[in-house]
């Protein structure tokens, strides 16, 4: 999370560097969130402060997003009701062995 | 399709074992997660029996990874549904038959946790949908959490590649092995049931992982084992050059099931799966796959337990799509068909057969033995043993369903194991007769013709070795291959694996 600031962040970064043993060791050294990548590319989900400490090791970011750090958006989220009616649609018709 | 709150996934397991006893069992596990909440495990079986195999499926270790928990659960409904309606089941294109998913349910328990971070995900839905570790406070700094599949006793400690020793890493390992209840309760389900099967299953990178995460695999050199390094060093102590030692014959059955498991995933939907060692993703210690893999060579009083880790889903274009995307249906469908893939390689023909037939154990023990201390020795050996776990799933559905032929398969499966155990025993020809017939009837009962090429190369051989002892038999099938018998090889491409007939999906009765 990022001091001083109102709303805290993540970033979704890359690390560009000339040597990738090096980035992934720099990766590593920090204890990063490395997200997978199927190109190879060093991606990472990283706070502002742990921005602040790849740059000061010399290394360049590209900067994809700024991630507001906040809940996930409650449309992806069942309420209680939904669950309980998904549940019993799908178990809909099939004798009960057991307590309601 | 959305997802469930932890006290949602908690409520569907209460129901599922409230309302269908006789097939769905709650287990409380021992510990309560780090925030006080109860976490349940989910136990599916249906019909009699003891001393069945287990499979452990582990989901919602990382907290961020919300697509899992929930197909885990739905999964378990799915099985529920197919078996009581007599039904197969498909997810996309791939289907399982009735009978396919009676033997699964029939001869395996079924331990699902679904949610094994119920503060992580709850936090993520209130507070930070990207939080991927569990909520312990830790000692002496303001940063939370420990990543619970860094946190095992397998090489922890070790700060290599992603895995850290600072608490305020994302990949932070946690102040000692199992220093955390989430990670105890998986630990309690492993030591407390007979498991031959164990997933982890997370998000995203489409991937069926095994072991290793902390080294390269290599299989000639028994002296390199994990055991000897030194954990708990909090650097990247492991040499560069060192590699990790696992028997041929578990690499064998690693890539053998992982490479089927990537095939149904793509019978699905076309999705293709990567199949590699954790450490192709990237270096790791103390995962749970690995663990749950390590602990027989760890300590021979435990079972060999063959743990997986699947990463489920692809890059989506944006962090939160890619870990928790709007629509996980398709990749819950993925994941689904992948753990059904692997249920059932985990059955087992012989034993299901066997443990009926025979009082004792003993003669169970004499075939595990020839597979474990003398096929495995030899890569002829080994392909004789990949065939052997390739047909017996189809097999036995054709078995199980004439009574005529299961009659015949346990003749044959007491005289094996009367043959086996005595050296003196020669195969006789009234069994090769009887093997004959059996595997032309075999051959009969079903249109896959790999599967045919597969018997006719037993026959094949079979007919070579009659009249000779055990032991003899034994020396030949390690040193001739079934791919010498047979028209085609038995090592199969990973993605051209046989594939079945998709079935019509049967309507259900709900």
């Amino acid at each position: 999370m990022s001091p001083g600031s109102s709303t805290p962040l993540r970033f979704h970064a890359t690390v560009l560097v000339d040597s990738r043993p090096k980035g992934l060791a720099l990766v590593s050294e920090l204890g990063l969130d490395r997200l997978p990548d199927d190109k190879g590319m060093i991606q990472v989900l990283i706070t502002p402060d742990e921005a602040r400490r790849l740059l000061d090791r010399g290394v360049q970011l590209q900067l994809h997003s700024a991630l507001p750090v906040a809940p996930l958006d409650e449309r992806l989220i069942l309420t209680d009701k939904q669950a309980k009616q998904a549940l019993e649609k799908r178990l809909k018709g099939v004798p009960r062995q057991g307590g309601e | 399709m959305m997802y469930r709150t932890v006290s949602q996934i908690e409520s569907a397991i209460s129901i599922l074992a409230s309302w269908f006893p006789n097939f769905f069992t709650r287990i409380e596990l021992p510990e309560t997660s780090v925030e006080g909440r109860t976490v349940s495990a989910l136990r599916l079986r249906a019909g009699g029996g003891s001393s069945r195999r287990g499979v452990l499926v582990v989901g919602g270790t990382h907290a961020r990874e919300l697509m899992n928990p929930d197909a885990i659960v739905d999964l378990a409904i799915d099985l529920f549904l197919s078996y009581t309606n007599g039904t197969g089941h498909s997810y996309g294109n791939r289907s399982w038959t009735a009978e396919d998913i009676k033997i699964i349910l029939e001869s395996l328990d079924i331990w699902l946790l679904p949610c094994s971070n119920p503060d992580g995900r709850n936090y993520v839905m209130t507070a930070d949908s990207l939080w991927r570790k569990n909520r312990r406070q830790n000692a002496n700094t303001t940063c939370m959490g420990v990543d619970l599949n860094r946190n095992a006793d397998i090489v922890w400690g070790v700060a290599q590649g992603q895995t850290s020793c600072s608490p305020c890493s994302d990949v932070y390992c946690g102040p000692g092995a199992f220093s955390e209840p989430e990670t105890r309760n998986v630990k309690w389900l492993l030591d407390s049931e007979r498991i031959l099967s164990f997933v982890d299953v997370h998000s995203y990178s489409e991937l069926v992982l095994y072991p290793w995460g902390h080294a390269p695999t290599q299989t000639t050199d028994p002296t390199k084992q994990f055991t000897g390094i030194t954990t708990g060093t909090c650097t990247a102590s492991i040499p560069g050059s060192y590699s990790e030692y696992m028997p041929p014959i578990d690499l064998q059955r690693f890539t053998t099931v992982a490479h089927q498991i990537a095939s149904d995933i793509q019978a699905v939907r076309g999705r293709q799966y990567t199949v590699e060692p954790s450490i192709q993703l990237y270096p790791t210690t103390g995962t749970q796959g690995d663990y749950a893999y390590s602990r027989h060579l760890a300590n021979a009083a435990y079972e060999k337990t063959y743990g997986f880790t699947f990463e489920t889903g692809p890059w989506a274009g944006t962090v939160q799509d890619s870990f928790h995307p709007m629509d996980p249906s398709a990749i819950q469908n993925d994941a689904k068909a992948a753990i059904l893939s692997l249920l059932q390689q985990s059955v087992c023909s012989i034993e299901l057969i066997g443990l009926s037939l025979f009082a004792k154990q003993a003669p169970l023990d004499a075939l595990r033995t020839v597979r474990d201390r003398l096929l495995a020795t030899t890569a002829a050996g080994r392909e004789w043993v990949a065939l052997f776990e390739r047909v017996q799933f189809p097999l036995l559905s054709v078995v199980l369903k004439a009574p005529k032929l299961l009659e015949s398969a346990s003749e044959l499966l007491r005289s094996l194991t009367d043959w086996v155990m005595k050296d003196d025993v020669k195969l006789d020809q009234v069994d090769l007769r009887r093997a004959q017939q059996l595997i032309r009837q075999l051959a009969a009962g079903t249109k896959d013709r790999a599967l045919r090429a597969d018997l006719a190369a037993v026959s094949t051989h079979l007919s070579k070795v009659a009249g000779r002892p055990a032991q003899a038999v034994v020396a030949h099938l390690l040193r001739h291959r079934p791919a010498t018998a047979g028209k085609q090889s038995t090592k199969r491409p990973a993605k051209t694996t046989r594939k079945r007939k998709a079935e019509p999906l049967k309507k259900r009765h709900t």
